[in-house]
């Protein structure tokens, strides 16, 4: 018999608030988090503007502290003993090796080991007592989406019975400087995703889990079921390292991919990559129309960026546990700062007020640097 | 397993020389490829490093890429060539590719954060930021092949290339994919040197010799390396059905959380004629691996040891995929690998000799953080799949 995956537990830090049930509040009531950021100094940059969480960690080991936040959160709701967990993926884009500025402003040679990328997850796996593989996943910033979704996988092929997966990553100077030298950040000090006057993002940090168990495992213990993963799919654009496919076709094909894997033609909610930007936002209407055809036009979509900003290796992992929430409640988050109506963007994309509606499975998409794309479906459990 | 999956294709760049044929060579020869670098600042210590990039890259688009990207570049174009593969022909949301990564384009990410920290934003280049991304070697590589299909970078310490086969087989046994290129890459740089450095895992740690002496009791740190090694992997029935040459089967995968969990690997070692072991040198891995091997080893007959650190140096994720590309080669040139190993081994080594043997099953082992490990098995292909 085929093996399903289910969600069994979720654990997010984000800048909407702590814990699952202060994040669904702060999304569904359109919190706008992305505020001046305090952390350091924007002098000199675009923006000033980010989505910030109180946390007291700083430094190279705060998005360590926020996974681990996260990642105590998703075992305690999943009702489980963190023994009985076989892997953990973590999707990470910066980590402490590229966030960690205060190090490499003290000079060469003074990087220490919790610097690596992949240092987290070993953490996570020394602290907690996690046996199996322990892999960080790495896909800028498709990496949540892809952590979850190759846990997934791992689950469906019998490799394990449980695995924990999501994404963490915490605001820097190294990526607020970068995106500043792209001028890819907003200059307004607000996200617009999909509104004509969009004029770009801001950053974000968080992390997220969720509990990934293989069905018959999670309803034998009677476990709370959040939802299944039913498809997942990553693709490459093959074109630019940084510029995503100017018409969606790597997303499309994700997206068509995930759906087919899952069996779902119409998807009841699209949760967005949405970063605010130009050219995203017009590439993933474009992707969206191009996976779903006429029926994207009745598809509510919506970027939840607006309120969180773009927290790269969170990001997805995030998103994920938006739509699993969405269809427990049967809510769809809002895009909020949504203003001008573009005829590029002309979708449905739920502007400002979260929707009431019984939505049976969402998926989720997510594009990175390098061409990634990636798209993950979760369905309710029947 | 669903489906027998083969290795059909080798390209690597290593501190031997571009190429398999130049990597092979020094294996086979048991030369030891350390230099002292001139590429940065000199810290008075040996390291195993990747010269004459830049010429072997045929691709100009990609001049201004970092090292890292480069190697992975040059390593895909020869395995692709190797496997004798025309991807035009082949849907490309059907080619998949994992990468292994450790610490990604350290020298592009020390720009970056020096011109910063030099002259605020002004400084900073936006062709290192966005290189600096540790999926930047992945994204390069689908971009110069049109690869479209599941594309993904995991990162991890030594164990990262044997991460990266493991789901790339995976992937092909399930038929996600009808191709996979696995492979890892990584480049040299001061950062990491000193780090590694000032955490007493490079050679001398203790004052003693500079050299590296897997799994003996005065071994004393790695040398560190560089480069980037990419196997193409198939289903057997296609690669059969093409008529591609097969370099080995993959018989199993394994990751083992703690060492005496390889005890799983019933009947353990028996069979196999070459070990190709991580033996880096570097103090407590070399004693995770030998406790990981110990219990496999124990029925096995006497077979060749074989440390491909000794000669390349510590490259951390492309070195599994660099020791399955030797463990591969031994089988399909039915050779053995010198072990040039004259001291005597821990006791769990106790049956790994210097015996030359016709190579038909060879097995790949690597040593992580933690004492956890990987061992792939390799097999001569047998055509009845």
């Amino acid at each position: 018999m085929k093996r399903r995956a289910a969600i069994t537990g979720i654990g997010v830090i984000s800048p909407v608030g702590a814990g699952s049930d202060a994040f669904w509040q702060g999304l569904t009531s359109g919190k706008n988090a992305v505020t001046e950021v305090t952390s350091f100094s924007t002098e000199g940059f675009d923006t000033r503007v980010a989505g910030s969480i109180s946390f007291d960690v700083h430094g190279a080991l705060r998005w360590r502290g926020l996974a681990e936040f996260a990642f105590k959160e998703a075992v305690k709701d999943a009702r489980i003993d963190a023994s009985a967990i076989n892997g953990i993926n973590l999707g990470t884009v910066l980590g402490g090796i590229l966030a960690g500025q205060e190090a490499w402003r003290a000079g060469i040679g003074a990087l220490p080991a919790e610097y690596h990328l992949y240092s987290g997850a070993d953490y996570l796996a020394r602290k907690f007592g996690i046996k199996g593989p322990v892999n960080t996943v790495s896909t800028a910033c498709a990496s949540g989406t892809d952590a979850i979704g190759m846990a997934y996988r791992v689950i469906v092929w019998g490799k394990a019975d449980v695995m924990i997966a999501g994404g963490a990553d915490a605001l820097s100077e190294f990526a607020f400087t970068g995106f500043n030298c792209l001028k890819a950040m907003t200059k307004t000090g607000k996200v617009k995703p999909f509104s004509k006057n969009r004029d770009g993002l801001a950053l974000g940090e968080g992390a997220c889990f969720l509990v990934l168990e293989e069905l018959g495992r999670a309803q034998r213990r009677g476990a709370r079921v959040y939802g299944l993963v039913t498809g997942y799919a990553s693709r490459a654009d093959a074109g630019h390292l940084t510029a995503p496919d100017r018409e969606g076709r790597g997303l499309a094909s994700a997206m068509e991919a995930a759906l087919k894997e899952a069996g779902v033609k119409k998807p009841g909610y699209v949760n967005a990559h949405g970063t605010g930007t130009l050219y995203n936002d017009a590439m993933e209407t474009k992707a969206i129309k191009l996976a779903l055809g006429r029926g994207a036009y009745d598809t509510p979509v919506s970027s939840i960026k607006a309120m969180l900003g773009h927290s790269f290796g969170a990001g997805g992992a995030l998103e994920a546990a938006a739509c699993l929430l969405a269809i427990k409640y049967g809510c769809i988050p809002p895009t909020i700062n949504y203003e001008e109506k573009d005829p590029d963007c002309d979708l449905d994309y739920v502007p400002n007020t979260a929707r009431k509606a019984a939505i049976k499975n969402a998926v989720s998409l997510s594009a990175g640097f390098g061409g990634q794309n990636a798209a993950i479906v979760f369905e309710e459990a029947r | 397993m669903q489906h027998a999956i083969v290795i059909t294709g080798i390209g690597a760049i290593t501190p031997a020389g571009i190429g398999t044929q130049a990597f092979w060579d020094a294996v086979i020869n048991g030369r030891q490829c350390f230099v002292e670098s001139e590429r940065f600042a000199p810290i008075g210590r040996l390291c195993a490093q990747v010269s004459g990039v830049d010429s072997a890259l045929s691709d100009r688009r990609f001049r201004r890429a970092a090292d890292i990207s480069k190697y992975a570049l040059v390593a895909i174009k020869e395995t692709v060539a190797d496997a004798g593969l025309d991807l035009a022909k082949l849907d490309p949301a059907r080619i998949g590719l994992v990468m292994g990564i450790t610490h990604g384009a350290i020298n592009f990410t020390r720009e970056f954060h020096a011109g910063f920290v030099k002259d605020g934003t002004a400084g900073a280049s936006p062709m290192y930021f966005s290189d600096s991304v540790l999926n930047a070697p992945a994204g390069n590589v689908s971009i110069a092949l049109n690869i479209k299909g599941p594309t993904h970078t995991v990162v991890g310490d030594s164990n990262a290339g044997f991460s990266a086969l493991s789901y790339g087989l995976r992937l092909l046994e399930h038929g996600n994919v009808d191709v996979c290129f696995i492979g890892g890459a990584e480049e040299l740089d001061a950062v990491t040197a000193g780090a590694y450095a000032k955490l007493n895992l490079r050679s001398p740690n203790d004052g003693g010799a500079e050299d590296i002496r897997p799994f003996a009791p005065d071994k004393n740190g790695f040398i560190i390396g560089e480069g980037a090694c990419v196997l193409t992997l198939e289903r057997m029935e296609t690669a059969v059905k093409r008529g591609a040459k097969i370099y080995a089967r993959i018989a199993s995968a394994d990751f083992f959380a703690q060492p005496q969990k390889a005890a799983s690997l019933a009947p353990g070692f028996a069979g196999v004629d070459v070990l190709v072991s991580s033996g880096a040198n570097g103090t407590r891995f070399d004693e995770f691996e030998a406790t990981l091997l110990s219990t496999a080893l124990s029925g096995a007959a006497s077979m060749r040891l074989f440390c491909l650190k000794r000669l390349l140096g510590e490259s951390f994720a492309p070195a599994g995929v660099m020791q399955t590309a030797a463990a591969a080669l031994a089988i399909n040139l039915s050779v053995t690998p010198p072990s040039s190993i004259a001291y005597p081994l821990p006791h769990e080594l106790a049956v790994c000799g210097n015996t030359a043997v016709n190579a038909k099953v060879a097995v790949a082992s690597g040593a992580g953080t933690k004492g956890s490990g990987y061992i792939v098995t390799l097999e001569a292909p047998r055509r009845d799949g």
